[in-house]
């Protein structure tokens, strides 16, 4: 088996460096006339205590994996490990600056809010032992928390002697969460440091740190077959880097300081575990967190690839981007195809709605932009640009394509082109996980069904209701005769091997009239042209979104009704969108990953990575998506859970809203049990009309100037308008999340049964 | 500017250390006349310790492993006109002669400019 990329570029991947800021011929020392000008602060990392005879590292995780995939698939174990060192620990030379830049944010005037978008912030005052609890962060097991302050105050945690085995200048150091590497700070000047001061405004002064984050932050998970005993403290053997931690609180890292009376908290608390707000930055107006999906069989997937139309331009990119890395141009990670005039591009279908559709390495690079990459050139695509408001609103919250064909490619040394070189490793790398069997957990059997009959029955219904869409193998020779497809279903996923090497998903995007899940998160406009990752997506995939269609909720009949609107509590907002899909996730390991669907939302949480509880997630899940009468239903709207106010962020954006006399933003307070979402799917450039309706609701037909007498009395009429007027300028009124996907719901119970104890063996 | 070389090394470490590098009396050796005793240069968590060693022209420098991972001492021009490889903790590498005289920067294959020193080698009066 040859990995996806013909051509490895391990030279090329190791001499990348992080001084893009001010690029140099010649990185790195090469002279013999001394060592080269060092713009970094001279002092000395302090580590911690140093390793124990036998404790397991980094690098035994990194060789021990390495190995047993290179083996298992005729891989470069080298080239695996040079993967995995960038999944985990690359930062794409400059997001630390990036998030450097948002710490600045939450300091400023500007923002009053408690919000403290600053991760070295959350490091210092979070200790390593609350950290999985409070944020279900995952725990470096090379760090330990530190003892004392080190020379500048901070008490980060210090990785153990011995277990840096890369470039620091390159890679960083761990700062104890895997994902979140510490780099020096250029910008530091001893002399003028303070912690309090830096504590109490993050702009005012530079610290000895900057903070980067890398893939592995979201993607590195437990390891479902051997559950650490204490999940604030695990080993390396209970890791697994491509899972997705399933127990990130992404929204909380920011928000741990902010009050429940305010509007930011309902927002970022009310937001699933083990998802992250892929468009918070380059925001689209809805709120829409996803599953951070588990990545396994990749080579599978990429079989199931399927051509899709791109622009000439797209092609030239392609083609431009493959010699820049060393990816041929028939490489299955996007094999080009087609014409001159009409070229296609042969793609998986990344990403929960498959919008990231032009081929892995695109699709890799672009989630390094999307975590602060060439963030200057990034931020002016934002629809709201928090560093620059005005321009937002001169552009009435218009988003901008991040201009890559164009614009930020031409330097061959841009942090995107010094990442592009290192994809086609990582591309290795996230090739060799194949799955998680429940049999070989340790204590895994004792939850798997050996009755015969059961299994072959739960085959059976699995084949006849979900394998057209979950398999990544077909039938050969399939008719259009329906009892000799259901015949030819049955004998493959009968047959032995049906679950070996296979995706158990087609790879192929499926229209929400068909789903009848929640549709926000695929109604994300980021793909579309104009958008951020406009030029990063199909001509198929805009082709595809282009036909309106009309979403609706499904009753337990299956008929389909208008959506619920939580302001009537009746089934009457009729809204047609621009279409939207979801591609079929894979069932590979699925007994292990819990609440299910692309929100996470189907399934009751519970932040416990146990093999007993997985199980209790498994089964809850499977439960209330086959006996969809169980599900919470109109329960999973988000709301907020006391009143709140309207989050004081741009006072910018305030100064364009006309207030009468005796209104204020307070008094247009929030009110408990409101769906979180009627606000946030709204466009900020509403946020004017909804203060009109608060007016027009207060007044009920009297004139203006008597606003003051009536606002006192009219509270609730002020309320119910602006509540009405957030539903009808609602970018996506979909509230209830849990909904949908009700295939199979017809079935007996003992069909069910047996499906759920089959699927366990995935 | 804070400079804090030795804050890595645990106690017992550092006891070491000064046992077996004393910076004066390296410079004593290159100015005496037997210069041609190996200078010693420990490898440390992520530092050379000393950062610059002077000798005289024919002598040889020694790099000791005395932290818990493994390191090199290349040499930064493109030419790699010296490479001791990976040193395992613990070890040490062969005696390295230094013939000619110049301004030697160097730094570790793993750790790169973060990790890098310099010898210098004075030419015979
Ligand atoms: C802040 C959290 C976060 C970080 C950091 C992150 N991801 Fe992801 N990743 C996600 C989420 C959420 C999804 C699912 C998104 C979706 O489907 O819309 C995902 C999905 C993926 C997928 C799988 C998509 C599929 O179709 O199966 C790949 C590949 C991926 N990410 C690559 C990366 C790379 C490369 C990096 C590092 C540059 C990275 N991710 C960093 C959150 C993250
Ligand atoms: C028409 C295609 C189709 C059929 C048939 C189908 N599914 Fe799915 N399935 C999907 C899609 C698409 C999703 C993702 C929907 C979403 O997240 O909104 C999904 C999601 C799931 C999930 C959640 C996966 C996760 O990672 O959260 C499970 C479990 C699942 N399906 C099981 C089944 C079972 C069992 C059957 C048969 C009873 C079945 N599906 C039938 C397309 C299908
Ligand atoms: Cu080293």
């Amino acid at each position: 088996m040859k990995p996806i990329f013909a051509v490895l570029f391990l030279s090329l991947a190791s001499s990348s460096c992080l001084a893009y800021s001010k690029p140099k011929k010649n990185e790195g020392p090469t002279t013999a006339e001394g060592p080269a000008a060092t713009d970094l602060p001279a002092f000395d990392y302090e580590f911690g205590r140093p390793i124990e005879e036998g404790e397991k590292t980094y690098s035994w995780y990194r060789k021990t994996h390495a190995d047993e995939a290179a083996k298992r698939l005729g891989f470069d174990a080298a080239a695996i490990a040079d993967g995995m060192d960038t999944w985990h620990w690359w930062v794409g030379v400059d997001n630390p600056d990036f998030w450097r830049d948002v710490a600045k944010l939450s300091g400023s005037h500007l923002n009053k809010t408690n919000l403290r978008l600053d991760v070295l912030r959350m490091l210092l005052t979070t200790p390593r032992a609350e950290r999985f609890k409070k944020l279900g962060l995952i725990n470096d097991p090379d760090c330990v928390a530190a003892t004392k302050p080190d020379q500048f105050g901070l008490t980060l945690d210090r990785m153990k002697d011995g277990t840096l085995t890369w470039d620091p200048e390159k890679f960083g150091y761990s700062s104890g969460v895997i994902g979140l590497q510490i780099f020096k700070n250029e910008k530091f000047d001893s002399k003028k440091w303070s912690l309090a001061q830096y504590m109490d405004d993050p702009k005012s002064v530079e610290a000895p740190y900057k903070i980067g984050m890398s893939c592995a932050f979201c993607h590195i998970g437990f390891n479902p077959l051997k559950s650490p005993s204490d999940p604030a403290e695990p080993k390396w053997e209970n890791l697994t880097s491509a899972i997705g931690n399933q127990y990130l609180r992404e929204g909380l890292i920011f928000g741990q300081d902010v009050p429940a009376s305010s509007f930011i908290y309902q927002y970022v608390s009310t937001q699933e575990p083990g998802t992250s707000e892929t468009s918070r930055f380059p925001m689209d107006s809805i709120n829409n967190p996803t599953n951070i999906n588990s990545i396994f069989r990749l080579a599978d997937r990429l079989k199931l690839a399927k051509e899709e139309r791109i622009t000439v331009e797209q092609k030239t990119l392609i083609e431009s981007m493959y010699k820049n890395a060393g990816v041929p141009l028939d490489s299955p990670i996007g094999a080009l195809g087609g014409t001159e005039a009409e070229p296609t591009l042969k793609v998986p279908h990344i990403l929960t709605d498959g919008s990231d559709s032009m081929g892995v390495l695109t699709a890799s690079v672009r989630v390094y932009v999307n975590e602060g990459m060439m963030h200057k050139e990034w931020y002016p695509s934002w629809p709201l640009n928090p560093f620059h408001i005005t321009d937002s609103l001169k552009r009435r919250f218009m988003p901008k394509e991040f201009d890559i064909i164009h614009e930020h490619r031409k330097d061959p040394n841009s942090p995107w082109m010094q990442t592009e070189r290192r994809m086609p490793n990582m591309a290795t790398f996230l090739e060799t996980y194949d799955s998680f069997p429940l049999a070989d957990a340790e204590g895994g059997k004792a939850f798997l069904s050996t009755d015969k009959a059961l299994l072959k029955r739960g085959k059976i219904v699995f084949a006849d209701n979900c394998a057209s869409c979950h398999s990544g193998k077909t039938p050969e020779g399939l008719t259009n005769n329906p009892a000799e497809r259901k015949e030819a279903w049955r004998k493959l996923v009968l047959s032995d091997d049906f679950l070996k090497n296979n995706y158990l998903s087609d790879d192929q995007r499926h229209p929400a009239t068909e789903l009848g899940t929640n549709v926000q998160r695929a109604e994300g406009t980021n793909a579309q042209a104009g958008s951020t990752w406009g030029q990063m997506s199909s001509q198929t995939y805009k082709d595809m979104r282009a036909v309106p269609m009309k979403i609706m909720d499904f009753n337990a009949n299956g008929e389909a009704l208008p959506l619920y609107n939580p302001l009537s509590g009746k089934n009457d907002i009729d809204w047609t969108g621009p279409s939207a899909f979801y591609r079929t996730p894979t069932l590979v390991g699925i007994w292990a990953t819990a609440p299910f669907l692309h929100n996470n939302a189907l399934g009751d949480y519970k932040a416990d990575p146990s093999l007993e509880n997985r199980i209790a997630r498994y089964g809850d899940a499977m439960t209330k998506m086959l006996w969809p009468e169980k599900r919470l239903g109109i329960k999973s709207i988000k709301v907020t859970s006391e009143d709140s106010s309207f989050p004081e962020l741009f006072p910018e954006m305030l100064k364009t809203i006309k207030f009468l006399d005796g209104l204020t933003l307070k008094l247009l307070y929030l009110p408990k049990g409101m769906p979180v979402n009627l606000l946030m799917n709204l466009n900020p450039k509403h946020f004017p009309e909804l203060v009109e309706a608060y007016i027009k609701g207060v007044l009920n037909g009297e004139p203006r100037h008597k606003f003051k007498s009536f606002i006192n009395s009219r509270r609730d009429a002020g309320m119910a308008s602006m509540l009405q007027r957030m539903l009808e300028l609602n970018t996506v009124p979909d509230f209830i999340e849990d909904r949908g996907h009700t295939f199979g719901s017809k079935l007996s119970d003992e069909d069910k049964k047996a499906l759920i104890e089959y699927v366990k063996y995935f | 500017m804070l400079n804090l070389q030795n804050t890595s090394l645990r106690s017992v470490l550092a006891s070491i250390a000064l046992v077996l590098v004393n910076p004066m009396a390296l410079r004593a050796q290159t100015a005496g006349p037997e210069a041609s005793k190996a200078a010693i240069v420990e490898m440390r968590s992520i530092s050379f310790f000393p950062k610059s060693v002077t000798i005289a022209e024919g002598q040889s420098v020694v790099w000791k492993n005395v932290s818990y991972t493994d390191h090199s001492a290349t040499s930064d021009d493109e030419a790699k006109s010296f490479d001791t490889n990976m040193i395992v903790p613990k070890a040490s590498g062969q005696p390295l002669v230094f013939a000619k005289a110049g301004r030697f920067p160097y730094h570790c294959k793993m750790h790169g400019r973060t990790m890098s020193a310099v010898i210098i080698v004075t030419s015979k009066p």
